[in-house]
């Protein structure tokens, strides 16, 4: 808290010390710069956090642009009034542009997004009663009661307090669930649906305040410049703004504001080169040919941007010394006492119902008429050879794909009716395969994705960094804490999860599913790369789980004895069929299953024996 | 009924100018997986080249097969260079998307510097006075552009299914992994599908100058409508693109007919959103599955 009004302090101070010391040319160039960080700064949540391109944003600050213009002009409305007012109205835009953005991603928003942009030039151009046409419309400076904030001072301020609180606000937002869920979405989607979060929900939101902050943008350019007209916010300008975050730095709120700061000075250098040399349009020519370039290299040679050179040149300096391996050893047993009393309550386990699924992928029957259940607080073991469907019926029962016939019930629940999100509110988590973590968070914040769906906190309390908002941060770190303490990983808590070695992924993908503090959890391979000491150490993790969560387990496991020394019952799949279903020992003296894994009985005499030591690599 | 065959013959024509810019970006996308937004760029900077060659007074037909030529030799030089040394370096698509909106910046800025931003008139392929068949009047400029664009359709058919080189590539565009290992010169393959599809871009730039006159954003709205003619299309097929560019001229001269001229871009756009939200696969595209 000291350090936040420590900082403001210092920025209001610059900020001060600035418009009254400066010449007033610069203060020009200067709140333009602000004005274009705003809008970098909106199109860096929605792109560099939130992984969705826009090349329409121009179109988005052309919006706002007008909408204050036409508000101040047509209808009276102040300054204070017009400028949120065409924010607002821009994130309802974002809302409906972002609708694509429910199904599809990449190019295809991006070129939603371009055609959005030439839409809207092409519109304020034709709609001449509204718009003026090419000749646009003049805009009185805005005043504060008495007096007209016509003066650069006066105007540099306004738009350098905005810029601060803007950046605030996307600085706050990127800590808290809702900047976790888009880059936990932006990552690894499938993870991040399985972890409570929607999809739709998120992408849309990121759209309409990205546009929110275009329109305040696109206001205050309108108010500075003193006029708006349909060319001054095109194509061009969006590729400009991609440029600012591409040069700046992803992903990074200083990063969004040193881009669009270097560009726009940059921009008047060039411009005001171009007046002394006596060149006409040139000076715009030249920018276009310098700035394309910069793009290019920058996207090719410089990730991270300027601020990232930056900020690792200065860390160079300064790094701490980070243990490179986390000990995952014998702690758990007096820590899981803690749990149990703790906020993880034991709770008794859920019943899993799987009725008659099939699934067909082409002509490929990947499930037949599959059916067993989960009983409550059991721990089920699902074997058979690579390709007999077992990670298929997982995708199931998380919703990432619907089956051509059957039922999946939990707990009563039909999980059909269910979107992929809205599982783990339910009461199941999972792991993947292919250990799906967000490589870009921390250890820490990985867990906290997790506990999405017990997030409470509205997006106005993150934004104005109310209260509320930083206490439920402080109790989801608290308990995230808990399971990474009770993993081992504690000290690993800082590191960005994607440096991680391959077997310390695994437990932070664990972690992830038992923050969530699931009835059933279900695991995919969860011991295939582990070493054997790291084996053991799953093994007793995982009795744990259940006897102090009280969770049933699914697991999908080749490791036999792993399987053969934990699960209650083991079902066991082959070409998409139940084969065979029981105790472990009743499994592996069942003659259907020996055939499965190891051909024809007659061509093998050692049985059981041989299956302990079967181990595959789905 | 005399206007709505006008509008029917006016956007087919268009369409099919449409479709020639669908075709190239359909055909780069697939075989690279790059949206190409250069691509209308790249058509204009080689409809200037026509431009500039036939002020020096160079035959028509050889002027624009230059210019053609140039913009395949442009594409091939794009993909050649930026785009390939991005992909060895395991960039992202954001990158790659990225790079081609550099590239539009560039070669944007490169036409304003050498030629200008004066607007200026591009001669038309063919004059005379319009056609009559019964009650329909076509223009020959229309006609003309229809047939060049259908027979550039077919073309790049024949090419694609009875030449050895149209197989590798359709291969290169289902898996460029197996086809590497195939002994596909996958590298090769992929200038070739930029060298085609930017070529066909300009063919589209060259017959569209005429009626939007040229400058350096002049073709601008042709690119809006070749990516809402792809996505019609399904925005990963050939024949997609196509009859989504006549369907798109249709409709927008429709629109424009009975509505309001001003709405043609708007219109363009407005359909690329309804399409991706009601039917993200267009007419003839692949479903977009999601993969786990």
């Amino acid at each position: 808290m000291a350090r936040r009004i420590a900082l403001g302090g210092l920025l209001a101070g610059i900020l001060v010390a600035t418009a009254f010391g400066l010449p007033s040319y610069f203060l020009y160039v200067l709140s333009l710069a602000g004005i274009w960080a705003i809008a970098a700064i909106g199109l860096d949540l929605l792109t560099g956090v939130a992984g969705q391109i826009s090349i329409g944003h121009a179109g988005f600050m052309a919006i706002g642009a007008y909408g204050v213009a036409l508000l101040n002009l047509r209808l009276g409305v102040p300054f204070w009034l017009a400028l949120p007012v065409a924010g607002l109205l821009n994130a309802g835009i974002g809302l409906g542009l972002g609708l694509p953005a429910l199904r599809l991603s990449g190019p295809y928003l991006a070129i939603a997004t371009l055609g959005f942009g030439v839409a809207v030039v092409e519109i304020l151009r034709r709609w001449e009663s509204l718009t003026g046409g090419f000749m646009g419309l003049k805009v009185p400076p805005p005043a504060l009661g008495p007096w007209s904030l016509h003066s650069d001072a006066a105007q540099y301020l306004l738009i350098g307090i905005v810029l601060i609180l803007l950046a605030g606000v996307a600085r706050r937002l990127l800590q808290s669930p809702f900047g976790r869920a888009w880059i936990a979405l932006r990552d690894r989607e499938a993870a991040a649906q399985a972890a409570g979060i929607s999809l739709a929900r998120y992408r849309t939101l990121a759209f309409a305040i990205s546009a929110f902050y275009a329109g305040i943008a696109g206001g205050l350019l309108a108010y500075r410049v003193g006029r708006v007209d349909p060319d001054g916010l095109t194509l061009v300008h969006s590729i400009f703004l991609v440029s600012a975050l591409i040069i700046g730095g992803l992903a990074s709120v200083p990063g969004a504001v040193l881009g669009a700061v270097s560009l726009t000075v940059l921009f008047h250098a060039l411009g005001g080169l171009g007046t002394a040399l006596g060149w006409r349009t040139e000076a715009g020519d030249l920018r276009h040919v310098l700035y394309g370039v910069f793009l290019i290299l920058a996207a090719m040679f410089l990730p991270g941007g300027l601020w990232r050179l930056l900020w690792s040149g200065w860390n160079r300096r300064t790094r701490r010394w980070i243990p490179a391996s986390a000990s995952l050893t014998s702690e758990g047993g007096k820590v899981h006492a803690r749990i149990g009393r703790g906020p993880m309550e034991a709770q008794k386990g859920g019943r899993l119902e799987i009725i008659g699924v099939s699934k067909c992928f082409g002509g490929l029957q990947a499930l037949d008429r599959v059916s067993f259940a989960v009983e409550p607080g059991e721990i089920v073991g699902l074997i058979g050879p690579n390709g007999a469907g077992k990670t298929t019926l997982l995708n199931l029962i998380s919703r990432f794909y619907d089956p051509d016939a059957g039922a999946i019930r939990f707990e009563g629940h039909d999980l059909l009716s269910r979107r992929p999100h809205e599982i783990v509110t339910l009461g199941i988590a999972r792991t993947f395969q292919n250990v799906e973590i967000f490589p870009a968070l921390t250890v820490l914040e990985n867990l906290l994705v997790g506990q999405h769906p017990q997030a409470r906190v509205g997006l106005l309390a993150v934004a104005v960094g109310w209260p509320s908002a930083r206490w439920e941060e402080a109790r989801l770190r608290e308990q995230a804490w808990e399971i990474l303490e009770w993993l081992g990983l504690s000290a690993l808590a800082d590191r960005p999860a994607g440096s991680l070695a391959f077997g310390q992924r695994k437990w932070v993908e664990l972690g992830r599913a038992l923050v969530a503090r699931p009835r059933l959890l279900l695991l995919d391979e969860p011991a295939a790369g582990l070493h054997p000491a790291e084996r053991h150490v799953l093994r007793e993790r995982l009795r744990e789980i259940r006897e102090s969560f009280g969770c049933s387990i699914l697991l999908i496991e080749h490791d036999m004895n792993l399987v053969m020394g934990l699960c209650d019952r083991i079902v066991v799949l082959n070409f998409g069929r139940v084969i065979a279903q029981g105790t472990p020992a009743e499994v592996a003296e069942n003659p259907l299953v020996i055939e499965a894994y190891l051909g024809k009985p007659w061509e093998r005499n050692h049985q059981p024996a041989a299956l302990s030591h079967e181990e595959g690599w789905g | 009924m005399e206007a709505l065959i006008r509008y029917l013959a006016g956007g087919l024509s268009a369409g099919a100018l449409y479709g020639l810019m669908a075709l190239g970006l359909v055909l780069i996308y697939r075989a690279s997986e790059v949206v190409n937004f250069g691509h209308g760029d790249m058509a204009m900077i080689s409809t200037f080249v026509a431009y500039t060659l036939l002020r020096a007074r160079w035959p028509l037909p050889i002027a624009l097969l230059g210019a053609v030529l140039f913009g395949a030799f442009l594409g091939a030089l794009v993909e050649g260079g930026p785009l390939r040394l991005a992909r060895h370096r395991r960039a992202s698509p954001l990158t790659l998307v990225v790079i081609t909106l550099g590239l539009a910046l560039v070669l944007n800025g490169l036409a304003g510097l050498l030629w200008g931003h004066e607007i200026r008139t591009f001669p038309a392929m063919v004059s005379g006075p319009p056609l009559r068949l019964g009650p329909a009047v076509i223009t020959r400029e229309q006609l003309f552009n229809l047939t060049v664009g259908l027979l550039l359709a077919l073309a790049l058919y024949a090419f694609l299914r009875l030449t050895r080189i149209g197989l590798a590539l359709r291969a290169v565009t289902q898996n460029p992994e197996v086809a590497r290992l195939m002994g596909i010169p996958v590298d090769r393959i992929l200038s070739l599908a930029w060298g085609i599809g930017v070529g066909l871009g300009a063919i589209a730039g060259i017959l569209a100058a005429p009626l939007v006159y040229l400058e350096p954003n002049a073709l601008l709205p042709l690119l809006i409508k070749g990516f809402a003619a792809a996505v019609l299309g399904g925005m990963t097929s050939l024949p997609g693109a196509v009859i989504g560019g006549w369907l798109l001229g249709i409709l927008e001269n429709l629109v424009a007919g009975y509505i309001a001229t001003e709405l043609k871009t708007p219109f363009a756009f407005a359909l690329i959103v309804a399409v991706l939200v009601v039917r993200p696969a267009g007419l003839l595209g692949r479903p977009i599955a999601r993969r786990v």
